[in-house]
Formats: structure tokens, sequence, C-alpha cells
């Protein structure tokens, strides 16, 4: 009966071992390259992301804010986005602040505040909408209520989402 | 024994034309990567001077008194330089308090407290995302900022920075 393997390492005598080895090694290379380049490629073409419009709201800034605020800025958040920005500012909506006061009749009402203003900006931004949820730039999820601290090039403050639409 | 002893004679194989080819690839990449390393795409930043406001609220007035146009200032937190004063205003310090008969809030004055706005120039780089100072402190309307100048500190806001672009 003839060996599997010869005395001198050949598979039946014809083809080294070492050889099939490295042929598979080869093979394997070559088998990951294509994935990478053209299955992964594919995959990553089936989500497509959208135009989509939110607005977040400032509560309670000074005028200097509100000045500090132009249409075209581009806006980061502070903690989640590093340098890429999660929208555009397409509009700025400025009305005159309230906060809920309690009065020395033990009621509260929602009461004006001198000198300060709510700012509701307009973002554009092209994000992933899938089951109800939105996610700019693919990963940045925008939740209606959620309060956050977001930057633009030239000012800082906390704003809460007040709005999502497409 | 005599056939181990007759001359070196090299029989290539295909084997060994896949692992010179493999080899030279490998060669060639290194090589590139090398010679890239020490290059950059960044070009490098050139500062310009920001003009920017900072308002210190509820100074005592001794404080306040003493800030002088020409005062170089500093975060006295991390001992970042912020610039020079260019200009400084005065003002009742004031500050939001409830009127609780009719529900609005409204700015009080405070007794022996003054509010200073500095008017500050700085070196600064530009980004496409912050202005920095050429010491590393960013700078953002709304931003707490702790201030130090000569014989005087405060902590405040930085109520407006200017958008003139670049001089060419």
């Amino acid at each position: 009966m003839k060996k599997i393997i010869d005395q001198n390492g050949r598979l039946f005598g014809k083809i080294s071992v070492i050889d099939v080895l490295f042929l598979l090694v080869v093979a394997a290379v070559c088998a990951a390259f294509y994935v990478k380049f053209n299955v992964l490629d594919v995959t990553r073409k089936t989500v497509d992301t959208v135009p989509v419009t939110y607005k977040i709201t400032i509560y309670g800034v000074r005028d200097y804010t509100v000045k500090s605020l132009a249409v075209g800025d581009l806006i980061y958040d502070k903690d989640y986005s590093g340098e890429q920005p999660v929208g555009k500012i397409t509009d700025i909506s400025v009305q005159d602040a309230v906060r809920a006061v309690e009065k020395t009749d033990g009621t509260i009402v929602s009461g004006p505040v001198e000198g300060c203003y709510d700012v509701t900006l307009t973002l554009s931004a092209q994000a992933i909408r899938s089951s109800g949820r939105t996610l700019v730039n693919r990963t940045y999820e925008v939740n209606v209520n959620s309060e956050r601290v977001f930057n633009t090039k030239y000012a800082t403050f906390s704003a809460t989402i007040t709005g999502v639409s497409s | 024994m005599s056939a181990k002893n007759e001359g070196f004679r090299w029989k290539l194989n295909v084997f060994d034309v896949i692992i010179m080819v493999v080899v030279l690839v490998l060669a060639a990449a290194l090589i590139l990567v090398w010679r890239n390393s020490g290059k950059s795409n960044i070009s490098v930043m050139e500062s310009r001077p920001v003009r920017y406001k900072v308002e210190i609220s509820s100074m005592l007035p001794d404080g306040a008194n003493a800030i002088k146009p020409g005062d170089l200032i500093y975060d006295s937190v991390k001992k970042y330089a912020l610039g020079t004063v260019e200009d400084v205003t005065l003002e009742p310090a004031r500050r939001l308090s409830k009127d609780m008969e009719t529900g609005r809030t409204i700015y009080a004055e405070i007794p022996d407290r003054l509010t200073a706005v500095l008017d500050v120039v700085c070196d600064c780089y530009e980004t496409e995302s912050s202005i920095s100072t050429t010491s590393g402190y960013t700078l953002r309307v709304g931003a707490n900022v702790y201030i130090a100048g000569p014989g005087y500190a405060g902590a405040g806001y930085i109520v407006a920075i200017s958008r003139e672009e670049a001089q060419p």
C-alpha cells in the first residue's frame, strides 16, 4: 500500500506538504481581500442616508447666545460627535423666555424672564431612518426630549431636541 | 557522497517564484510607507488675532477697578494665556430674581458688586469647528471661564467672539 506522505514529505509522492500549506495561505489571503473589497462593500451600499430636519430648543439664554448663532453654522454634539457635525442651521426662531414660578399664593405660573430668550434652531442633516429611529451620520441617534450639549464654531449651549421630521 | 559534492544547481520552481513576488511586494510597500512617514497633508496653521468679550460678574469693586487695558490675562485653572485686555466696561452687577407676587423673573441689582466686560484680543488658531488661542484654550460664546489678571480674578462667560475673516 502506498503511503499518504512519503519519506520526503510529499503527498502521495507528488507534492510537498509545505507547498500545499503555502498554497492554502495564499488562497486564504486572496479570499480575505475579495471579501473586504467586494462583499463588504456591497453590504455597506445597501443602507442609504436620507435628508432629515430636526429642531433643538435652547431655553432661557441671554441675547449674547442668540447673537452668536447664524444660519449656515454647523452644529456639533460636544460629547458624542467629535469633529463630525450633526447638522447645519437652516432657521433660527427666537421667543421671549418663560419660567415656572411659584407665587406667594401657592400657585405655579409660567412667567416671563427679563432679558432671556428661548431659541429654536432648525437643523438639516443626512440620516438613516429605520423602525422609527433616526441616526444622523449613521450613528448619532436623535431622540425627541433628549437634552444635550451642542457646540458651533462660535458658541456652546445646552439644548433639548424638540422635533424630528423627514 | 559524490552526488552531494556536485556543483550547486538551483532549480527554480513555481513556489520559489510566488515567494519572491510576495517578498518584493512587501518590500515595495515598506519602502513606500517609510518614504511617506515624515510627510503630512495637514498644512501649518497660521494664527490671527481674534477679538472677544468676557463678562465677569459680581466682582468686588476693588478687583473690578484694577482691570486695565494692556493687562495680560490667563485662565486661572490651567494657566492658558487668554490674551490682552483692550478695553473694560464696568456696570452694576445683576442677577435674575423671581417676583413671587407677579410670577415674573427680573434682573435685580446686587449691592456693592460690579460686572466687568472685558474686550480682549488674542492670537488664535481657527479650524472649521473651533477657535483656539495659541496656548490651546478653546473660545466659545457661553463657555464658563475663570480669569486671572494682575492683582484680580473672577469667573464669568465669554459673551461675544468676532466673526471677521482672516486677513489674506
